[in-house]
């Protein structure tokens, strides 16, 4: 049979998912939850794509009809694409220094792809925790800066300075002001650092009210 | 084009302008207005830890981020009298050469050679000539590759600190790297080859002083003074003896004179001032036909043609010997760095000219004073001069306007350095 996808033919076969006919064509759709032969509950929705009815459906686990047309790439699937992301990120617990992931992190790798901002520069933080920049005194401002440089400055052996600006959700401030607790970095040289380059911002406001209670 | 006229925007180049040309009792009058936002970098970096400048100094610019933290370094570590290993000025001199041969790649042939070649831009370029500009893009990937195993990237280089650098670069990162631009060397003449076989309008401008850094090894882009036509060698500190700044009315960027007279910086100057004998040895073949001292404005462009051969060529040369350096003796790039108060001058040799930063440092390593000079600004006098020349030799000429919109091309601005000047006036009721 044939499934039509983002305009592309696809010569598909019985019984097989939207995911498994666009993989074979080169098309790329994101996935968490899917593990071949192992999971596909379609649990996650990041796979969401669009039917020519307008439904969004999971490409994970819809089976494939002859002359399916699909689209996976439309403003309203990247957007609650975003919305799933944003979801999956509230309840996802942030502690990146201590993350096995940590320098590969899928839900990272998906937030950029997609614009979405909320995981901290240690999440692509070459360093494993021992090896952190705090542990060896140093100012890092990973813990609370917005990632997606993938760690430049950390690579090249100096602390992160901010220059992205910080991350304002208050989960991820209050793991972070754990953490400079744990190595004895005193908040204010934090805000200090913070002030070079997002000093203006109303997020480092919302940081600074954050850490300055604990300052 | 009756009174006057006015080219806005300036297009194919960094930032924005506007050039406005009036003529009036046939006497053409030229406004090269900077019309980017003033930027304060220098009210920034007041009261910070002298550490931090060049890393904040870095984000003037996005294609000479390099020039601006290695000439913040330069001044800096004048102020403190940090003395830095040879193996750090020559992985320094690698960066800069490297970061010259990427800003003149991409301005020569993919902002201003479609002016000569009769395109509209880049991207008609690209669709009637493919393979250069793919050959162009090739080019640029292998001088961004060789920056970042140097300086860790080639945009707010993350690796480049005060005392030297914060790694080591690995040896066969740097072979790697030289090898490739090597083989590179004969793609890069054939871009520069294009670029000086172009034909350029003729112009002059009168009492112009060509400004170039000194020193240093060679036809290299870091020395330790300054070199001004008509008056001779400047220490840096001297500078302010003789180039004035004052801030004009119609741009964000300030007007700059040598003792009166526009002064020009770039690869026109470089060239005038060091000649053509420590150029590498193919673009010594390229230079053969040319007469020194270039006088037309638009020959900075042939300039740039040479010198970012004579880049890519010297930074192969560099990358090789700091290779086997690492490899039979370690290379030591990093030297302690003590806070202490004093006064220093840096220049540098940035892509389109001499950069000047001057910072003082005070008690506890607080900065007191800065004062940043580019190159654009320094440029940007020499500019109205050349176009009112311009205009004058050209006045009705249906095609002025193209010619004017080429010559500050020629001069490959950079408006986002350039925003320096703001004058405020208070009215007092």
């Amino acid at each position: 049979m044939r499934v039509v996808i983002d305009g592309i033919e696809v010569e598909a076969r019985e019984g097989e998912t939207i995911l498994e006919a666009a993989r074979r064509a080169g098309i790329k759709i994101p996935t968490l939850c899917h593990i071949p032969g192992l999971f596909r509950e379609a649990t996650c929705r990041i796979c969401l794509v669009e039917l020519k009815n307008g439904r969004l459906v999971p490409a994970c686990a819809f089976p494939v009809s002859d002359g399916l047309e699909v689209r996976t790439a439309t403003p309203r699937v990247l957007k609650t694409r975003r919305m799933v992301l944003e979801l999956l990120l509230a309840a996802h617990r942030i502690k990146c220094w201590s993350c096995p992931r940590k320098g590969a992190c899928l839900l990272l790798r998906l937030c950029k792809e997609l614009g979405v901002e909320g995981i901290p520069v240690c999440a692509e933080c070459p360093l494993p925790e021992e090896e952190c920049m705090l542990a060896q005194g140093e100012v890092c401002l990973g813990p609370i800066t917005v990632a997606g440089c993938d760690a430049a400055c950390i690579r090249e052996g100096r602390p992160c300075t901010g220059c992205r600006g910080p991350v304002t959700r208050r989960d991820v401030l209050e793991e972070a002001v754990a953490n400079y607790r744990r190595h004895g970095v005193p908040l204010s040289k934090v805000l200090e650092a913070l002030s070079t380059f997002c000093s203006s911002s109303r997020a480092y406001e919302e940081v600074r009210r954050l850490l300055g209670d604990r300052a | 084009m009756k009174g006057g006229l006015v080219i806005y925007p300036v297009t194919r180049i960094v930032g924005h302008a506007e050039l406005r040309v009036t003529f009036s009792g046939g006497v053409p009058r030229a406004e090269f207005r900077v019309l980017n936002d003033p930027r304060f970098f220098e009210r920034i970096v007041l009261g910070k830890d002298f550490r931090q400048v060049p890393w904040i100094v870095s984000r003037i610019c996005g294609p000479c981020s390099l020039s601006h933290t290695l000439c913040s370094i330069f001044a800096l570590e004048a102020a403190i009298g940090v003395e830095v290993p040879e193996h750090v000025l020559m992985a320094r001199e690698a960066a800069a050469e490297l970061e010259v041969a990427e800003n003149h790649l991409v301005h020569l042939a993919l902002l201003a050679a479609p002016d000569y070649l009769g395109l509209r831009g880049p991207l008609e370029l690209a669709r009637e000539r493919p393979e250069f500009v793919k050959r162009v893009l090739r080019l640029r990937s292998a001088l961004a590759e060789a920056a970042e195993g140097l300086v860790g990237r080639l945009t707010h280089p993350s690796a480049c600190v005060i005392g030297g650098f914060t790694k080591e670069p690995l040896p066969e990162r740097l072979e790697k790297a030289a090898r490739k631009l090597a083989r590179l060397i004969p793609e890069a003449e054939a871009v520069a080859r294009l670029a000086m076989e172009l034909s350029y309008p003729s112009l002059n401008v009168s009492g112009e002083r060509l400004l170039a850094v000194a020193g240093g090894d060679g036809y290299s882009f870091t020395g330790s003074s300054l070199l001004l036509e008509g008056h001779g060698i400047l220490k840096p500190l001297e500078y302010t003896h003789v180039l004035r700044e004052e801030a004009v009315r119609h741009s964000t960027c300030s007007r700059v004179t040598a003792l009166g007279d526009p002064i020009y910086v770039g690869a026109r100057a470089r060239l005038n001032a060091r000649g053509v004998e420590h150029l590498a040895d193919t673009a010594r073949g390229l230079a053969s036909n040319l007469k020194l001292p270039l006088r037309n404005p638009f020959d900075n462009l042939k300039a740039k043609a040479i010198e970012m051969v004579h880049c890519v060529e010297r930074a192969s040369h560099i990358l090789s010997v700091l290779a086997d350096e690492a490899r039979q003796r370690g290379l030591k790039l990093r030297t302690g760095v003590e806070a202490r108060a004093g006064e220093g001058v840096g220049v540098k040799e940035a892509p389109r000219g001499v950069l000047i930063h001057h910072y003082v440092v005070g008690e506890g390593g607080l900065v007191e004073h800065a004062n940043i000079i580019t190159p654009t600004t320094i440029n940007s006098y020499h500019l109205e001069k050349a176009s009112e020349a311009l205009a004058s030799a050209r006045w009705g000429a249906s095609s002025l306007r193209d010619e004017l919109a080429r010559l500050v091309r020629a001069y490959d601005p950079c408006l986002g350095c350039a925003t320096h000047a703001v004058r405020i006036t208070v009215e007092v009721v």
